[in-house]
């Protein structure tokens, strides 16, 4: 009699959770095996759209060793027309930088031309502020970029979120200099 | 040093769980009616949210990331902090029987509050990339401005039980239309911290 | 009851977010653009009806001292497999929830739901029950994105509006603008309903409004007896 209350009140509990905690993660294990590569793919497909945009005439992005870059360049890639073409119509950068969403909070895609200056910019994430920060992701703020070389002249900062602008500039300060890095390699 | 203020000051004022965020909105609004009550909450708030960080971070990075096992996270997370409210009641209701007596009837009300396991998957976000320094910041950080918004809340709610405003507006929508004004002044916050950091 | 009101009565009588007042911090935080309204209550109805189903099956085995962990891995999983099926399949969705997808597990309406009626009644009325609140929770959530959106973006579901596309209201996407129209909306419907509200109320339809309660009630009763 009081070995079946034990049994009731200690040993079932424990099993049934136990039961359904390896239920619920073999069935995760099982839906991670269908969609990881869905995942991996759409996630490759949505970087491949991305550059295309940025550089439309290019059709071929090769990724570049990022090492010895800014460190909060993530990627690199030069454009070409085709995979075996010589000719490099460009570079794109993938930068993440600090703002209030902690680091890593905006991060952008930066086209920089051949002559060193911003071909186009994207925005990949944007986890500021409402209405406040997130205003970097507007085109106003965006466009000013093109063209612009590492001088950043004539830059504007949005009002009232110098700090979300701030990781914004800097990430395009970034791939400048990341540009500037892989062009000196280039030319030795 | 720097940063870590930073991280702290912009998670507590300028994105802040409650008033930004959404997160934690129901013991924002169910607890937040006495000053003693908004402030034991708080309190059990923060000490839950840094331990369950300093738990989950390393899980997260250790044993999940390391073994491919990232899809486990939500699980793993929520009965991490699920078991920590358990084993942290047992242990403050035996070894500090006067902390229990102030926190002790909270404890329940944390484990489905979704600021705690918010700032658990924020803290490990891959797109954040925090160290367990500036994870363990900012879990304060969040949990201090739970704290100011409950605490501010609780004064503003003082008054509005006074007021007459008109009967379908009696309760809950006055309490948010309190809230919302209480979330429009920490706009002026960002401006605060823009200065100091900006 | 009918089978027919116990899925009618999730969208108008009882609806979670209106009258039971759930599920608050999604309601406000996705609440900005109507495509994500949608997008959020349909993967909150998926994951209710799925775990109505599942702890009504299982409610005879689950035993009472673990069911809230137990809810609560159900609960979980579900989502996860929600999550990654949105990751895979609908990326923008995905990333607009952000962190309110995985914290559709600590959604009241989901664990409130479990506890108060899957718990205790068969599959298919759980089922049913689920798709109503479920459905309830889609349309609240359209109705006050489509408020912020309209005025607060000068869009709906993405389109441009005329006029109301150079004059919009942006505050209305920010927090406050949600506290407000979410009040108003509260208001609207006591109003229809002739319900007046005391401070007390709201709560009692949570899952954990004995312990929220009860937290607010011991510490009023102690300040007032030390005073």
């Amino acid at each position: 009699m009081k070995n079946s209350s034990v049994k009731k009140d200690f040993i079932m509990p424990i099993v049934v959770l136990s039961v359904i905690c390896l239920i619920v993660s073999g069935a995760l294990a099982v839906t991670n095996r269908f969609t990881a590569p869905t995942i991996a793919d759409a996630a490759r497909l949505r970087a491949d759209s991305a550059m295309h945009e940025l550089i439309p005439d290019a059709s071929a992005f090769t990724e570049l060793d990022a090492t010895g870059l800014p460190t909060n360049v993530i990627e690199a890639y030069a454009a070409k027309e085709s995979d075996d073409a010589k000719h490099v119509d460009g570079y794109i950068f993938t930068v993440s930088a600090t703002g209030y969403g902690g680091s890593g909070s905006v991060k952008i895609m930066v086209a920089v031309n051949t002559d060193g200056r911003v071909k186009a910019t994207k925005t990949l994430a944007n986890g500021e502020t409402k209405g406040m920060g997130s205003r970097v992701s507007e085109p106003d703020y965006e466009s000013q970029f093109v063209g612009m070389d590492d001088t950043l002249t004539g830059y504007n900062a949005v009002s009232g979120a110098t700090i979300s602008s701030k990781a914004y500039s800097g990430a395009v300060a970034d791939a400048l200099a990341a540009y500037k890095i892989l062009n000196q390699g280039a030319a030795q | 040093m720097k940063t870590l203020v930073f991280i702290i000051l912009s998670a507590a004022l300028v994105n802040n769980y409650v008033l930004r965020q959404f997160l934690g909105i129901c013991s924002f609004l169910g607890v937040s009616r006495e000053l003693k009550s908004a402030s034991g909450m708080s309190y059990a708030v923060i000490v839950v949210m840094l331990i369950a960080t300093a738990v989950t971070y390393p899980i997260q990075k250790y044993l999940l990331d390391a073994n491919n096992l990232g899809f486990l996270q939500t699980v793993v997370f929520i009965l991490v902090i699920a078991a920590l409210v358990q084993l942290l009641e047992i242990a403050i209701k035996k070894y500090m029987p006067p902390l229990y007596r102030a926190l002790g009837v909270y404890l329940p009300l944390i484990t489905t509050n979704c600021a705690v396991l918010g700032v658990t998957i924020a803290n490990v976000a891959p797109d954040r990339a925090y160290t367990f320094a500036e994870a363990m910041m900012n879990a304060f950080g969040s949990g201090l401005g739970y704290l100011l918004a409950m605490v501010i809340f609780s004064g503003v709610r003082g008054h509005t039980e006074d007021a007459n405003p008109p009967k379908s507006f009696r309760g809950l929508p006055l309490t948010l239309i309190s809230a919302a004004i209480l979330s429009l002044s920490f706009f002026g916050f960002s401006g605060v911290v823009e200065n100091l950091f900006g | 009851m009918s089978r027919i009101s116990i899925l009618t009565k999730g969208i108008i009588r009882e609806n979670p977010v209106l009258v039971l007042l759930l599920g608050t911090c999604p309601t406000l935080a996705v609440s900005t653009q109507a495509v994500n309204a949608v997008g959020m209550g349909i993967a909150a109805t998926v994951v209710l009806l799925l775990t109505n189903i599942a702890i009504s099956l299982l409610r005879k085995i689950i035993p009472d001292k673990v069911r809230i962990p137990c809810y609560i891995v159900l609960v979980a999983g579900i989502v996860t497999v929600v999550q990654m099926l949105l990751e895979a399949y609908q990326y923008s969705l995905f990333q607009a929830l952000g962190i309110f997808l995985p914290l559709i597990v600590v959604n009241c309406i989901i664990l409130g739901r479990a506890e108060m009626y899957a718990s205790k009644n068969g599959v298919l009325d759980s089922a049913l029950d689920a798709i109503g609140m479920g459905i309830g929770f889609t349309l609240a959530l359209i109705v006050m994105a489509s408020i912020r959106e309209i005025f607060g973006s000068g869009t709906w579901f993405g389109v441009k509006l005329p006029v109301l596309d150079t004059h919009n209201i942006s505050i209305m996407t920010m927090a406050p603008g949600g506290f407000v129209i979410f009040a108003c909306m509260i208001a609207l419907v006591n109003k229809l309903k002739n319900r007046e509200m005391s401070d007390d109320d709201g709560c009692a339809g949570c899952a954990m409004a004995d312990s929220c309660t009860s937290a607010s009630k011991k510490i009023s009763g102690e300040g007032s007896a030390k005073a």
